[in-house]
């Protein structure tokens, strides 16, 4: 019945624009008809009908219905995505059904691209798209956990397995930086720095990959670009679509642990006067627990020529797989699209999400007395120990450092965060004249978030303290202003677009963190600081950053077949030092569809298309740090006749030209396209410089100051991405085949003092390995690990190599003899022994549709990464510091000497080798779905338009060779670590990845 | 037409609203140099700082005396599963390395250029030139307290009476030659001797008598021995306008729970200041007003305290202890024999019972009586003189001896002066005094006196980080390291010993500085 008034309006409109004098109509009428495709046969819902040469239009309605008034002289233009466009003379007919034939060819899909959207036949630079489809397949707090695979060059990975809330490091080929982040930007609807929605509220990812997309981004897009387009409203008939699913989580992987007998034997080797305890338990099967998530999503979305809304809410609730671990997030988004007048069109976007995180201590920085993390603490802990002592207490470690058995920790440590966020992002878009547009845009966002933690008496670390409780917060607001010119003009074969604008950026961060210990009670939790008898002195900080920015891009295609583009950006930043503070970016890139060349056309037949691209431009990456140029005091104190006095010292010693990081990119591509769209490739070959990188460089002592940020060093990306898409079948069974594989290779050109190498390490502080196990070498990887050989055990009658600290005996380690000097040293035996980084990543995704029916397949996988297992070098050390894998039950003993797993031994030291570094490459069927639509007829029976329920299973299947728990973990990746590049391929204490089985429903009213 | 115009009008508008901000940064909560040193006070902050820096573990708190102290022959390893480092200096092993030279040598030189920048602070301030003068001697003082370490440890070092901004000069700065620096040294402490207030607030502030009492031990070092005399005469003479005189009871200046009284405090000429139990609140802020030579020093299984046990690093040999007078009060100050331990008095023949624990007398004069501190006497309250009176009369007699070539009566009374306060006993009274140490036999020949004035030095200023200073001005070093001296070290190279190597991260940094012989 709407609809009908909505018609009734549009004809209204339609008639009285036809009074104001527009070109004398003969007879009128009413046109109506149904539009379906060709495939199916069904009604399509959302086809543009226009009458050619006017504005009068219509879109079809669910059963693919029109009405539109026209004329006998009038040509109806039937057209919608994915389809070929129809042009239809009404003649005398009153009645016009159209079929329209499904387009292959997908040329006319429109990609968005900073400050833009280019047809994809003219897209000179290199772009991954994604589609809604791909990132919904599963169930995912975040869409860039269902990004993982599907966009070439694009590698992502979790932070820490299956935690709820974890957070992913993105990498767009490559890590292009030593210090400084290498996150790429993420653009939400032209919103710079917005967050990424829900999957369900998203329409497309493009992630823009080599400097002729990134550049008009300039100082920030060094890293690659995230372009975010939301869902918008379509005119027609209000859609109500609703998305549930639910899923069953279990952990993946366990560790294979001794039993209490075996410990027993085990540490009494090593300890001949420890006496065995009575229990025997399983410590990860008291923490690990059946997971739950629910997401649920409803959205409405409708309107008409004017108006147009989109709104959307979502709830999603997990409950992680290991004890005390939670997540739940509330969101709401709104799109409204108003156009008022015919050449003003203005919009306003509402996001608001809560998201509260109930967490456990993972992961963790050192794991000394009384700081252990839950997992960790699960390998680690007494087998023979229950998990409560005879007096109601809960146990203790009872070998090694005094920690926490993990069932305390999983329900007496408490660490809550909550993070609201509101986002608003209003423009309007004005036409001047015909070929020149203006928008201006405004969006504000306000980022807040709590984090308290919570260490009761009943745990080690609040014991002696009385209980320590924690509170930190931070208010985050951001404002961004664009304002940019489009000009499109087009005469004869020349295509010519021109963008030009002005940025403008403001950030405001407040913080604000107090501890406080020695309570009355526990039940406090972190409310309630002042009842404490120890308070902490309370920390506050402020920064501010402004950016302004000036961008022009310029766009020439000639026939469609050679075209030409050039991005700048002229980029300030309050964080850039006094001298330098503006940066130019520039661009350029060339594209040529060698197929519409006449010589090429008796290949015509197999390749639709076949266009070259090859770009160059200079890119950046700010890194630089609010204040972090200009010289500044510390407060410190000291202590004059016994009582604390104010004091300073000398802490940052400014540098006045110090510069943000710059990369100059190469790339080469091609999108060939064969078999009439059926077969897709894109190919692309990139080289990536990035010189300036940011170091904190050591000055000599005697400055007084330890440290200063220079900018000196330089790193190498250069790799090759391919991706395919196949069209397989388009009968009655459909299938689609989707597959990319990207090759990276990671070199440091250049670094301070000449080169020397910088030497660092990421183990977890308890484990008080004294040396650096990592280095940074001119010609090498980030991230490489560095270390002794092993060369397995010491037998009766070998050779003992001298050493201080080094095993001389038979059953102890056997390291190699790199300088043949007879003797073991840190500094001339030990040599680069792995590297992290891959050596290729890939993913393929199969659909298969039959009838109502379809299949999905997602396998993912890596290759060639290394891991280096400080999870593995803590518990098969073997000095009887804590619990072992069964690896232990094959170690070394007088009467079984045939193994390289060496003896029970308290004196060994802990020491990187190659007995810890293992190859991580897998493979992973990351999502298994089965879904059926249920037939029209039912469908409309209940009154609905589509019912969609599906089953699925993500990482069923994994192959792997890593003896760990799972090869893809990130320790020392947290969202405040900006080592995200010297960090890769480490486990310690990660939460453990999971399995899911998921229930989904998808209904659309 | 109209709501065409207004739309344009409206967002251009819109868009200048936002340029009118500006780039440069205005950091707030940052304490930034321009503009900071304003007043008298502000220039304090900059001192204070520097004085932080060397009451901290770094220097004064642990690494810098550990190692004077176990360098010397009156302490050796006590436990020896402690940190190589640490056994590396005591042993003449060090090398370029060495963890406790790598600590020290940054400390020392963050403190020298917090002075600088409180020297460069003082000339900005709005306040008469007097205010100014001292505010600028102390920050000399400062600066030639520590160089004058330095110099005694490396040699040629990075004299910094300057502040590097730009550092590009960093990384090639010429190191200055001994003599230079000893030049600025002197400079320094002349100018502190006329600026520096007659008495200063606190003991741990220097004074005149600070001053001069400083360049008597810098021109004895020298060898310039009239020098010497001059300035500790100065200080002598002076000692009631300065409120200089020796503590009554000699154990008073080894007790943090009574040293900030008047009567106690009299003998300090400049004290370091720590204050105890501080670590707590004030986590992460770095080790500042942190010791540690309580626990460094105390013993293995002690039960005496609440904060637990020492952990016997540094221990003399049993050498030290047994050629040292029983009937010396100085001794039974000095050391502790009989402690707590398994609930009984156990002497210490039978302190290895204790896991790691070493069978010999210990160093009591920071383990004893430590104060507010927490864990293992750490973070303790003690004020450690740096400088006292006592060694102002041992330099005076030292010098006075080799000026005149031989002692006199004003050079033997300065020694009986000391040996007089040493022949107390607890309780005060003058009738229950020992007889021993008595004073000096007249007519004692120049090297006999000289003997008699060093020996004097170690019972005074015994575990004091002096004595590793001594051994290298005299040139004693193969008599004291050998096998039938206080502490037999085998390793002992007069050619390189004498000196400590320089940190290798600096000389990697800094082409131009050169290493010492022989490491």
């Amino acid at each position: 019945m709407k609809t009908i008034k909505r018609m009734k309006k549009t004809i209204l409109l339609s008639g009285f624009l036809m009074m104001l004098g527009l070109a004398a109509q003969a007879q009128s009428g009413t046109i109506t008809g149904t539009v379906t495709g060709a495939d199916d046969g069904e009604g399509l819902v959302g086809v543009s009908v226009t009458v050619q040469n006017t504005t009068r239009g219509t879109i079809t309605d669910i059963n693919g219905n029109y009405s539109l008034e026209a004329s006998n002289e009038d040509v109806l233009v039937f057209s919608f995505v994915g389809y070929k466009p129809k042009n239809v003379s009404v003649g005398n007919r009153s009645v016009i059904d159209i079929t329209l034939e499904e387009d292959l060819v997908a040329l006319q899909e429109v990609v968005v691209v900073g400050y833009g959207a280019v047809k994809k036949s003219d897209l000179t630079g290199s772009v991954s798209s994604v589609k809604s489809e791909e990132l919904t397949a599963f169930p995912a707090l975040s869409a860039v956990q269902t990004l993982q695979g599907r966009a070439a060059g694009v590698q992502i990975q979790s932070n820490n397995g299956g935690q709820p809330g974890a957070d992913y490091k993105i990498r767009v080929r490559g890590g292009t930086s030593i210090n400084a982040s290498s996150d790429p930007l993420v653009v939400v609807d032209g919103f710079v720095g917005g967050e990424m929605p829900p999957p369900e509220d998203i329409a497309s990812i493009e992630i823009l990959k080599d400097a002729s997309a990134t550049a008009i981004y300039g100082s920030r897009g060094a890293n690659g670009v995230i372009m975010v387009t939301t869902k918008r409203g379509k005119a027609g008939e209000m859609r109500i679509e609703i998305n549930s699913s639910y899923s069953f989580q279990n952990v993946l992987n366990r560790l294979d642990m001794l039993n209490a007998d075996q410990f027993g034997t085990y540490i009494q080797e090593v300890n001949p006067g420890y006496t065995q305890f009575n229990e025997n338990t399983d410590w990860q099967e008291e923490i690990y627990r059946q997971g739950f998530i629910s997401n649920n999503q409803i959205s409405f979305s409708g309107g008409n020529q004017d108006f147009r809304y989109y709104v959307s809410g979502t709830y999603f609730d997990q409950d992680g797989v290991v004890l005390g671990s939670e997540y739940n997030r509330y969101s709401f988004n709104s799109n409204i699209d108003i156009q008022p007048k015919e050449f003003l069109n203005v919009g306003i976007n509402l996001y608001g999400r809560r998201g509260t995180s109930n967490g456990v201590n993972t992961q963790e920085g050192s794991g000394g007395a009384g700081s252990a993390g839950i997992v960790s603490s699960a390998f680690r802990f007494n087998p023979d120990l229950g998990i409560y002592n005879d007096d109601g207490s809960f146990t203790i470690s009872e070998v090694g450092d005094d920690i926490d058995n993990p069932y305390a920790l999983g329900t007496q440590y408490n660490r809550e965060r909550v993070t609201d966020r509101f986002q608003t992002n209003t423009y309007a878009e004005l036409e001047l004249l015909e070929w020149l547009k203006f928008k201006t845009t405004l969006g504000v966002t306000v980022n807040n978030w709590r984090d308290g933690q919570h260490w009761p008496t009943t745990l080690i670390r609040g014991a002696g303290q009385g209980g320590i409780a924690t509170i930190e917060a931070r208010k985050q607001t951001s404002l961004i202003n664009e304002n940019y010119f489009t000009a499109n003009k087009s005469f004869n074969d020349h295509d010519l677009t021109l963008v030009g604008g002005y940025s403008f950026q403001k950030f405001r961060n407040e913080a604000w963190e107090t501890t406080a210990s020695g309570y009355t009670s526990n039940s406090s939790s972190f409310w309630g600081l002042d009842q404490s008898s120890l308070p902490d002195v309370p920390e506050s900080r402020l920064s501010e950053t402004v950016i302004k920015s000036y961008y022009a891009r310029f766009n020439y295609s000639f026939k469609g077949k050679y075209m030409f583009t050039f991005t700048t950006r002229y980029d300030g930043a309050s964080n850039f030092s006094t001298n330098k503070k503006w940066a130019v970016f520039p661009s350029g890139s060339i594209a040529w569809d060698m197929m519409a060349e006449p010589f090429m056309q008796p290949l015509g037949n197999l390749f639709n298309q076949w266009k070259w691209r090859a770009s160059y431009g200079l890119v950046g990456n700010q890194a630089i740090g609010p204040y972090q140029t200009l010289s500044n005091f510390r407060a410190i104190y000291a202590s004059r006749n016994n009582e604390l006095v104010n004091a300073i010292r000398l802490d940052n010693l400014a540098n006045d030209n110090l510069t943000w990081e710059t990369t100059a990119q190469l790339n080469i591509g091609a999108d060939i396209g064969l078999l009439e769209g059926r077969l897709n490739l894109v190919a692309d070959y990139y080289h990536m410089k990035t010189t300036d990188l940011l170091f904190e460089r050591d000055l000599p002592a005697y400055v007084g100051v330890g440290r200063q940020f220079q900018n000196i060093g330089a790193i190498q990306n250069s790799g090759f991405e391919f991706a395919a898409s196949s069209i397989n079948t388009v009968q009655a069974v459909k299938w689609n085949t989707d597959f990319n594989i990207s090759f990276n290779r990671n070199k440091v050109l250049e670094l301070p003092d000449n080169g020397a190498d910088i030497f660092y390490d990421g183990a977890p502080g308890h484990l008080v390995l004294g040396t650096d196990n990592q280095v940074i070498r001119v010609g090498e990887p980030l991230g490489v690990f560095y270390g002794f050989f092993y060369e397995g055990v010491y037998q009766n009658g070998d050779d003992f190599l001298d050493g201080s600290g080094f095993e001389k005996e038979a059953g102890g380690e056997k390291f190699r003899d790199l300088n043949n000097d007879s003797r073991l040293d840190f500094d001339n035996d030990r040599a680069i022994i792995g590297d992290p980084n891959p050596d290729f990543i890939w993913s393929m995704n199969n659909s298969i549709q039959y009838k109502g029916f379809d299949l999905n397949i997602f396998v993912q996988g890596s290759q060639g990464n290394d891991m280096l297992s400080y999870t593995l070098m803590e518990l098969d050390i073997l000095s009887g510091s804590n619990n072992a894998t069964t690896a232990a039950l094959d170690r070394w003993t007088p009467t079984s000497p045939n193994t390289d797993v060496p003896k029970a031994s308290s004196g060994r030291s802990r020491r990187i080798s190659t007995r810890f570094i293992y190859d991580a490459s897998y493979i992973r069927l990351k999502n298994l779905s089965l879904g059926y639509t249920l037939p029209d007829q039912l469908t409309t029976r209940l009154g609905l338009n589509k019912v969609r329920i599906s089953l699925s299973a993500q990482n069923l299947l994994t192959i792997s060779q890593y003896p760990g728990l799972d090869p893809e973990v990130g320790y020392g990746n947290d969202s405040n670590n900006r080592s995200g590049n010297l960090l890769q391929g480490l486990d310690y204490g990660s939460y453990p990845n999971v399995k899911n089985f998921t229930f989904g429903v998808n209904i659309n009213l | 037409m109209k709501i065409y115009i207004k739309s344009i009008l409206i967002m251009i508008v819109g868009a200048l609203v936002f340029s009118c901000e500006d780039l440069n940064e205005e950091p707030i909560g940052l304490l930034i140099p321009e503009g900071f040193y304003q007043t008298p006070a502000d220039v304090e902050y900059g001192l204070n700082g520097a004085y932080s820096a060397i009451a901290s573990e770094e220097f004064w708190g642990r690494k810098l005396t550990l190692s004077l102290l176990l360098r010397g022959d009156l302490a050796d390893i006590g436990d020896p599963t402690t940190s190589s480092r640490r056994i590396q200096v005591n042993e003449f092993q060090m090398d370029a390395t060495n963890g406790m030279v790598e600590a020290f040598w940054p400390r020392a030189y963050e403190a020298l250029a917090t002075a600088n920048s409180a020297i460069e602070g003082a000339k900005q301030i709005d306040a008469d030139q007097e205010t100014k003068d001292a505010l600028t001697a102390e920050g000399y003082f400062i600066r030639a307290f520590i160089h004058y370490h330095l110099v005694r440890l490396f040699a040629d070092i990075p004299y910094m009476n300057f502040l590097i901004t730009d550092p590009d000069n960093a990384y090639g700065l010429d190191e200055t030659p001994v003599d230079q620096v000893y030049e600025g040294i002197i400079n320094d402490l002349n100018f502190a001797k006329d600026n520096l207030p007659d008495i200063p607030e606190f003991r741990s502030r220097p004074g005149k008598g600070t001053a001069a009492g400083l360049l008597a031990s810098v021109y004895l070092t020298r060898g310039m021995y009239q020098e010497a005399y001059d300035e500790a005469k100065y200080v002598i003479d002076n000692k009631d306008a300065f409120g200089y005189g020796l503590t009554p009871e000699f154990q008073n200046l080894f007790d943090a729970t009574v040293i900030d009284e008047p009567t106690n405090a009299q003998e300090l000429l400049f004290a370091i200041d720590f204050r105890g139990q501080d670590e707590s609140s004030r986590s992460g802020a770095g080790n500042y007003t942190r010791d540690y030579m309580a626990p460094i020093t105390g013993i293995r299984g002690d039960e005496r305290f609440d904060n637990g046990e020492g952990w016997s690093v540094a221990v003399p040999t049993l050498e030290v202890y047994t050629s040292w007078d029983h009937r010396d009060y100085r001794r039974a100050v000095s050391f502790d024999t009989v402690t707590i331990m398994g609930d009984t008095l156990t002497n210490y023949q039978y302190w290895d019972q204790a896991s790691r624990g070493v069978a010999r007398p210990h160093i009591a004069k920071y383990f004893r009586a430590f104060g507010q501190a927490s864990l293992n006497g750490r973070d303790s309250d003690h004020n450690y003189a740096a400088l006292r009176y006592a060694e102002i009369l041992l330099i005076a007699a030292e010098a006075l001896n080799e000026v005149n070539n031989g002692p006199n009566t004003e050079a033997e009374s300065y020694i009986n002066e000391i040996r007089a306060r040493a022949r107390r006993e607890l309780d005060g009274e003058p009738a229950n005094d020992n007889s021993f140490p008595a004073n000096v036999t007249p007519g004692l020949s120049k090297d006999q006196f000289l003997d008699l004035v060093l020996e004097e030095r170690r019972f005074e200023l015994a575990f004091e980080y002096k004595r590793w200073y001594d051994i290298k001005r005299r040139q004693f070093g193969a008599e004291a390291f050998a096998s039938d001296g206080l502490e037999p070290q085998p390793d002992f190279d007069p050619d390189k010993d004498y000196l400590f190597p320089k940190p290798q991260s600096d000389l990697n940094l800094n082409p131009n500085l050169d290493q010492n012989d022989g490491y």
